[in-house]
């Protein structure tokens, strides 16, 4: 799970101007390297002794909102950024920066599990103190009552996907059952038991994920969605007022040693984020979870500068695209996808978000994935309309394009829009607020061919970009991740027989498996791997990147 | 009230018809009381014709030069839209919806300023020869289109819409205000309460609703000339803009419907129909195109304003609301970009409401003028 390159995940206004003061005190290069690595390492040690403790953190999250507040159906970048707050565990990513951000420990369990010989049976034990934020225990059967809440078909929830390994969890699921029972998931006294079909490499990864965190008995199956719950982590939410506001607070009952320096983190939903960045820079807000305006890139760095203060840029591995549903009669051709990935102009997407916006892409997965080979498949530095005239011929007809409200998703439309008019589309743009458009291209059968969307990896295993997204097999009626409902018989079995794979042989597969989908197949029109980019008001002490987790660590925040 | 007839009277030139501006038919008397008040001889009298009711508009209007001014702003504003932008474009070489990469500076990739060439390379290191085009008033967005041609199309889209609206609320307004003030009674009654219901109709949730619902399809409906939206816009404008003419238009009607040329043409038989097309109607041209030039100063600030709320005209169809809504983005770097929709709104809101002042005063013969 490590960055594509080595830009720091964390900031420390001190810090910097510490390493400032080093740069310009040092004689030698190497030693000037020397100390900066040596205080960057003391400082790292100490940053959570050194922040200042309570206070009231006010966050916009603008042009967007959680696309649920329920951690068995929360599946948006957002979602997850206060998921991993609220959230309880068996195994965690630390509140650190990369690299060790990015390695799993034991977090409800006491240790990491004992695994069978056979690799197929994971063994927890669960700490013993720990307590929801109603003040309720929480034991081995909340890890339970996770599973099978989210294996029941009522709730509907994403996280089926990832636990088809798990024994009888497929069945659970299609039984209909409610709740569910997943016979392949035990609570036994203070032990969690996890038995698999076959071992699985990602496994520990995948419990990671904020639908398997501890859910309180309480909270019951709603395919709504539940609003306000009990949750085990260091903050809970507090309220949540659909679009409008969301308060998070300090778990009293929460004694582990994750760090919350902020009392409460008081949320404004769907503000306009031109408002937010002024509201940020003249400490009215402190950080705007939704973004930045595209525009203002250029001018926060050159005032703040990168990675230096108050302004910060972070890449992640992650891959935007252009979903081209193949279920539908447009893109069902295989020729005229292909076209549309000669007609698209990759770095006009590129600059509709902006300076610092990441690289070009044609391929599925990130540079930051491992497996990934880089390979010319289609125009990165701009659109080839004539071959994808060729290509098109006169086939293509009427394009509907699913695409957010916010000023990058227009804009992307926008240029989606008129490349695929260059070869004779027509494309009809429909809007949807924030996460409302995955709930929609989620649904099977919605009458769109064309969707903006994006995906940040959930865990750092290529199966979660081509399994999750591409394997015709885990297409339900709805939460679906394949927005792009490609089926094809033989990339399915290739994507199962790639799972079984370990090691250097589970990527070279991978690799050569996005190769051939990206060059034979285009379910997607690959654009860009994006950089996260964050802003954050001059009162804020400092906080940290977390990089499995792909945002602002808001556990870490502290204020001046 | 019309005056046709041309009433030779035997008086002499008048010295005063250079300084008085109307010299009416029935001002025969009076020309001969100034002529023997200037001492000429009445036999010396050359024919005067009279002038017609359009004729006296005409010359208060032509007097007042501010509604000169605001009327040809806006046969300015025609000729640009729908004579000029498609010049521009072919003479500039490329289209409004047209993305540039030199449309943005390359450093910051924010639009670039006023008066810039902008090259169209399609990419760095394309091989073959491409010209630079020039932005006038600069790119419009990190989309690296040309500003002028958005502007200039923009204009279509924004008269369009206010014209359409226009004419559409205003047949629906004179037709349901004559109805109700010519019949009265219960008609009058039915015609009132719907009226104030329309009033009092939520138009902005209405539209937002529309545009969520069968915005999309309706969108769609161009009649193979105008741009997508227009129609939409035109429709829910016009159905929901015609109460303030219908009132108006009854407001009248109820006064000229007790005037004796309406009895007379009753007394002769003529049917309700004809009284109202050929006796009532011509009265209230006036203030119909009093209303009309008014009205569409109104809807030109509320297409902008529902566009500039994204329930207007779709991008990428260039309307002024529309560049008006990518203007705050770039405020702080680039102000421009509000400036020029800004503007164009601006000037044009007030050559039409000018224009309409300039029509009522022309209209009324108690006009100082």
């Amino acid at each position: 799970m490590r960055l594509a390159d080595g830009v720091p995940s964390a900031f420390d206004l001190e810090r910097s101007h510490m390493h400032r003061r080093l740069w310009l005190t040092a004689s030698m290069a190497a030693l000037g390297a020397l100390l900066l690595v040596v205080a960057g390492f003391a400082h790292a040690a100490s940053s959570s002794q050194a922040a200042k403790k309570g206070g009231t953190m006010r966050l916009n999250m603008s042009d967007t909102d959680l696309d649920f507040s329920d951690p068995s159906l929360s599946y948006y970048v957002i979602g997850w950024q206060v998921e991993y707050a609220t959230g309880l565990k068996l195994v965690n990513y630390p509140d650190k920066a990369a690299p060790a951000g990015a390695r799993l420990i034991p977090e409800a369990a006491v240790a990491m599990p004992i695994i069978s010989n056979n690799g197929k049976t994971y063994t927890f034990t669960i700490r013993k103190g720990l307590r929801f934020s109603d003040g309720s225990a929480v034991t081995a059967k909340n890890f339970k009552w996770a599973f099978d809440r989210s294996a029941t078909k009522a709730q509907q929830s994403p996280a089926t996907p990832f636990m088809d390994d798990v024994v009888g969890y497929t069945n659970a699921v299609d039984g209909g059952k409610n709740p569910a029972n997943v016979p392949g998931a035990v609570a036994r006294g203070n032990k969690f038991i996890l038995r698999l079909t076959h071992p699985d490499g990602g496994m520990l990864s995948k419990l990671a994920m904020p639908f398997f965190q501890a859910i309180s008995t309480k909270t019951k199956v709603d395919p709504h969605g539940v609003t306000v719950y009990p949750s085990a982590g260091p903050y809970y939410i507090s309220s949540y007022i659909r679009s409008r506001h969301l308060v998070l607070k300090k778990n009293k009952y929460y004694h582990g040693n994750r760090p919350r320096n902020i009392d409460t983190f008081d949320i404004e939903i769907n503000t306009d984020v031109d408002q937010s960045l002024l509201q940020v820079r003249s400490n009215q807000r402190d950080y705007d979870m939704g973004g930045l305006p595209p525009s203002a890139h250029a001018d926060l760095a050159k005032r703040y500068g990168v990675n230096k203060g108050q302004y910060q840029v972070h890449p992640l591995v992650e891959t935007d695209y252009i979903a081209l549903n193949t279920s539908r009669p447009t893109f069902s051709s295989v020729k005229l996808r292909k076209a549309a990935n000669f007609a698209i102009d990759r770095p006009a997407m590129l600059r509709v978000r902006g300076a610092f916006a990441g690289k070009r892409t044609d391929q599925i997965l990130p540079p930051g994935m491992g497996g990934f080979k880089d390979v010319k498949a289609y125009p990165l530095k701009g659109a080839d309309y004539k071959t994808a005239k060729k290509l098109a011929g006169n086939s293509c007809k009427s394009v509907t394009l699913y695409t957010t409200t916010s000023p990058i998703g227009q804009g992307i439309a926008q240029v989606f829009k008129y490349n695929l008019s260059q070869m004779g589309c027509d494309v009809n743009i429909k809007n949807f607020v924030g996460g409302a458009i995955y709930t929609a291209m989620g649904t099977k059968g919605e009458p769109f061919d064309a969707g903006v969307s994006g995906w940040n990896q959930d865990y750092p295993d290529p199966y979660d970009f081509l399994n999750i997204l591409l394997d015709g097999n885990s297409i339900h009626a709805e939460n679906n991740n394949n927005l792009a409902y490609f089926n094809n018989a033989k990339v399915n079995k290739l994507l199962a027989a790639a799972n079984l794979k370990t090691g250097a042989a589970r990527y070279k597969a991978y690799g050569n498996l996005d190769v051939m989908i990206t060059k034979n197949y285009a379910p997607w029109a690959s654009y860009d791997n994006r950089n996260e980019r964050e802003f954050v008001s001059k009162r804020t002490g400092g906080y940290l990147f977390q990089p499995a987790n792909a945002s602002a660590d808001l556990n870490t925040f502290f204020l001046k | 009230m019309r005056q046709h007839c041309v009433c030779r009277i035997s008086a002499t030139p008048m010295a005063t018809e250079q300084h008085s501006p109307e010299i009416l038919s029935s001002g025969a008397g009076l020309a001969a009381a100034v002529a023997i008040e200037t001492g000429t001889e009445l036999g010396e009298l050359q024919p005067v014709r009279a002038r017609g009711y359009w004729e006296q508009v005409w010359r208060r209007f032509r007097r007042d030069k501010v509604a000169i001014g605001g009327g040809l702003f806006i046969i300015f504003l025609f000729l640009s839209a729908f004579a000029g932008a498609p010049i521009a474009a072919r003479l500039l070489g490329h289209g409004p919806n047209d993305l540039f990469a030199g449309g943005t500076n390359p450093q910051t990739l924010l639009p670039v300023g006023p008066w810039t060439h902008v090259s169209t390379v399609p990419y760095a290191g394309a091989v073959g020869h491409f010209p630079h085009t020039l932005f006038l008033l600069g790119g419009d967005g990190q989309l690296g289109r040309d500003e002028f041609l958005r502007l200039l199309y923009g204009a279509q889209v924004s008269l369009e819409v206010a014209i359409g609206a226009t004419l559409l609320s205003m047949l629906i307004g004179v037709v349901m205000g004559s109805i109700a003030g010519y019949h009265g009674g219960w008609i009058d009654t039915i015609v009132s309460r719907v009226t104030e219901i329309v009033m009092a109709f939520p138009l902005l949730l209405f539209i937002i609703a529309l545009a969520s619902t069968v915005g999309d399809r309706l969108d769609n409906i161009t009649l193979g000339f105008l741009g997508k939206g227009v129609v939409t816009l035109v429709l829910v404008l016009g159905f929901f803009g015609w109460f303030y003419p219908a009132r108006i238009v009854r407001a009248q009607v109820l006064s000229l419907r007790e005037k004796e040329f309406i009895e007379a043409a009753r007394m002769v038989g003529a049917s309700d129909l004809r009284i109202v097309r050929s006796h009532l109607l011509p009265h209230l041209v006036a203030p119909i195109i009093v209303l009309s030039s008014i009205t569409v100063a109104q809807f030109i600030l509320l297409e902008a304003g529902l566009s500039f709320l994204g329930i207007g005209i779709k991008q990428p169809t260039a309307s002024w609301g529309s560049l008006l809504s990518d203007g705050p983005t770039y405020y702080l770097t680039q102000p421009w970009l509000m400036v020029w929709p800004g503007l164009a709104i601006l000037f044009t809101t007030l050559a039409f409401n000018l224009l309409g002042d300039g029509l009522r005063d022309a209209f009324d013969p108690r006009s100082a003028h």
